[in-house]
């Protein structure tokens, strides 16, 4: 090589330095990590969403959406360990975190059919999307439990939310109206059957302003099917409006007789009774439940007999128990009756203080007599009800404890009580010597008989015969005696004059009577004379 | 192999713009007086600056979604790996392999190519002229197949518009995509081949 190298010249003339061009790279390594970091930064929160099922969801597909706006995506459906229910998470998009709260419900919006309408229709072309409502609790909530019917009220809105029970479903469902005097006031948002209770239970939700209606006095009943009756007095046919009659529903007020009360909070319990009378039978919530103990037979006696307290109702027979009648028991064992007695009724007002009142009272009138006791209500049926009522001369008794329950002491009574009455003075009769009585009447009536045959005889004596007529021979006697003895006979003379001399002696003897007191001494003096009195020999 | 002796070294060079032989003192062409350079100025830099930013550019143009189709408001994400999986899967393997071919063997293939021949001329020993020639060209050849996806895109996008029933949405990786294949081009156009001679001239 020559000392000069025309390529070293010529192609490296320059020292290979830092070129401009190297801020490229670099301006796209830069702008890369600020959107990775930013979208680090600015992600959006996650969460995970527990469904019974993932039907119409799919995973990087399926939408979120608040109010119809889209705010995430679909990104993982997977099926839970125990395979019972699949868990969706989902992203969400930035900024959404106030949405995601403690109360906050989530559902898969899907075409429904219901009697309340047609939802979801939109979902048909589009696929299923999660519908997320957001609530008012607090944020920071990430896992959800999905909710399998579309809830009927988003939450926040103004109202109160109440829970109804009944023994058997009365053909209500999500969406039913709740109606008051026929209008529509709100929804029944669900309906489930609780094993624990063997019940339905039913919310449903009053829109305010209406949820003023409901008060501590209200009684709810099921709307929903015609309820025909017939009775002595007619014919009665009541049915709801055509909506309630097709789709159901659940109607409530106040029946007459109960207290209207305060508006109630969210959560109150209900009864849903079958129609309207029986909500107007029945309506008092409050009740004090008590046993009675019965040692005689209860046939006809069910759940649901009245308790009248000299013939005004009280409270319900709620049930019997059965589970102890197998004990052994020399007597025979008592069969406890639970009795509902109700405040309401006793006039003491529907509320948990009457209830305090209530339990004062009954210890009070038990300590005076107050016994329960089984009566007959039909004779034709043979229904039995329970009566309360005074026994002043029953023995002394105290409110006592089954169970939990407290206790009403018992007599027997009605013609139980009769039968009884009976039997007892049939026994007395058995046991009176009557056998003994019998014989000793028999020896009586023949020495009666042998008395009687002797007074015959000396009634049949001759001597007994003549008695009569030596009776009357004696009378003549006697009338003759005392004519001897009448005016102006002879003795009669002889008496007068006797006695006329006799009242003339004593005349004398008064006389001398007289003059001894004036002057005693005049049986030893003479008595003065005094001298005759002449004319003109007066005072001056 | 038989020693050529190249242009440069008799003192003469190329013009650029119309191929006039010039003296390397020159640097002036005398007939269309354009600036005359013997080498491409600082080749490898340049096509190594450029070969990083297509290789930066090639991750979100592969890990972000190329299309987006709405079909029946329900909208779909496609990468485009995700993309050849799925026509795999469907059987239509000519086209998987197309698209693969397309868009992951050519371009990486392409930034592979460049670097390795950038690091011939800089520090490369035992490599023959002629097999980083033959590299050079191939580098060439595949170059122009790399635009592929990027026209799939475009013409699905222009032609196909039925609304809510089917719709495609071009992504972000379609973008970038179109700057990797730009780039490396442009890369390719940077990198000088007569280095690889003068590499070669040096070392004898």
């Amino acid at each position: 090589m020559s000392e000069v190298d025309p390529t070293a010249a010529t192609v490296e003339d320059k020292p290979p330095r830092i070129q401009a061009i190297w801020i490229l790279p670099l301006l796209v390594l830069v702008v890369g990590i600020y959107v990775v970091v930013q979208a680090y930064f600015e992600q959006g929160p996650t969460i995970t969403v527990r469904f019974e099922t993932a039907a119409g969801l799919q995973a990087g597909k399926t939408q979120l959406k608040a109010l119809n706006v889209e705010i995430g995506l679909v990104e993982e459906i997977s099926l839970a360990d125990n395979l019972s229910h699949v868990l969706v998470t989902a992203k969400l998009n930035p900024g959404t975190e106030s949405l995601l709260r403690e109360d906050t419900q989530i559902w898969v919006e899907r075409p429904r059919v219901g009697a309340g309408g047609i939802s979801g229709l939109g979902t048909l072309l589009s696929g299923a999307y999660v519908e997320l409502s957001p609530g008012t609790g607090t944020t920071g909530q990430r896992e959800f439990l999905g909710l399998e019917q579309v809830p009927a009220t988003a939450p926040g809105v103004p109202g109160v939310r109440i829970a109804l029970y009944s023994d058997r479903s009365n053909s209500v469902s999500p969406g039913d109206p709740v109606l008051y005097r026929g209008f529509k006031v709100g929804k029944v948002e669900t309906t489930e059957f609780d094993l624990e209770s063997s019940q339905m239970r039913y919310t449903a939700f009053v829109d305010a302003p209406y949820d003023q209606l409901v008060t501590q006095g209200t009684r709810f009943w099921n709307a929903s099917g015609l309820n025909l009756e017939a009775d002595a007095s007619g014919i009665r046919l009541q049915a709801g409006s055509l909506t309630s009659l097709i789709a159901g529903g659940v109607s409530f007020d106040v029946p007459d007789i109960a207290e209207i009360g305060v508006p109630v909070e969210d959560g109150t319990s209900f009864r849903l009774y079958p129609d309207q009378r029986s909500s107007e039978t029945n309506p008092y919530r409050f009740g004090r439940l008590l046993v009675a103990e019965f040692e005689q037979s209860l046939r006809g006696l069910d759940a649901g007999a009245p308790i009248e307290y000299r013939g005004i109702r009280v409270g319900t027979v709620e049930r019997i128990i059965t589970s102890q009648i197998g004990e052994m028991h020399g007597a025979g064992t008592a069969i406890p009756v639970v009795l509902r007695a109700e405040p309401g009724r006793f006039g003491l007002g529907d509320t948990a203080d009457a209830l305090q009142q209530l339990d004062e009272n009954l210890a009070f009138m038990v300590a005076n007599g107050l016994r329960a006791t089984v009566q007959t209500g039909n004779l034709l049926t043979g229904s039995l009800y329970i009566s309360l009522d005074h026994y002043p001369d029953a023995e002394p008794a105290l409110i006592g404890k089954y169970d939990a329950y407290p206790t009403l002491p018992t007599i027997s009574s009605g013609l139980e009580r009769l039968e009884r009455q009976v039997a007892t003075l049939l026994d007395k009769i058995n046991a009176l010597p009557l056998g003994d009585t019998v014989e000793e009447l028999n020896a009586t009536i023949a020495r009666a008989r042998t008395l009687l045959a002797s007074v015959d005889k000396i009634v049949n004596d001759e001597a007994t015969k003549a008695l009569p007529a030596r009776l009357e021979a004696t009378l003549v006697e006697l009338e003759r005696a005392a004519a001897s003895f009448a005016e102006g006979s002879e003795l009669y003379g002889g008496a007068n004059e006797t006695l006329t001399e006799l009242s003339q002696t004593l005349a004398s003897v008064r006389a001398l009577a007289q003059k001894l007191e004036d002057r005693p001494n005049t049986l030893i003096f003479s008595t003065p004379q005094n001298p005759d009195p002449e004319p003109g020999m007066g005072s001056q | 192999m038989i020693a050529v002796e190249s242009a440069a070294a008799s003192g003469l060079t190329s013009c650029h713009t119309c191929y006039q032989l010039v003296s390397t003192q020159s640097h002036r062409c005398p007939r269309c007086h354009s600036s005359v350079h013997a080498r491409i100025s600082n080749s490898v830099q340049r096509t190594m600056a450029l070969v990083a930013t297509a290789a930066l550019l090639y991750i979100p143009a592969m890990t972000l979604p190329i299309m987006r189709t709405v079909s029946l408001g329900t909208p779909m994400d496609s990468t485009v790996v995700g993309g050849v999986v799925v026509l795999w899967h469907m059987g239509s393997y000519p086209i998987a392999a197309i698209i693969f071919v397309a868009s992951v063997f050519v371009p990486v293939g392409k930034l592979i190519a460049l670097t390795v021949l950038c690091w011939f001329v800089t520090y490369g020993k035992g490599v023959t002229p002629q097999q980083q020639t033959v590299l050079y060209r191939i580098t060439e050849l595949v170059g122009k197949w790399s635009m592929i996806d990027v026209f799939v895109v475009s013409i699905l996008v222009a032609l196909i518009k039925l609304g809510d029933v089917l719709s495609f949405y071009p992504g972000v990786a379609a973008l970038t995509f179109a700057c990797v294949v730009i780039i490396t081009m442009v890369a390719a156009e940077l990198f000088d081949p007569r280095l690889i001679w003068d590499k070669a001239a040096q070392h004898e």
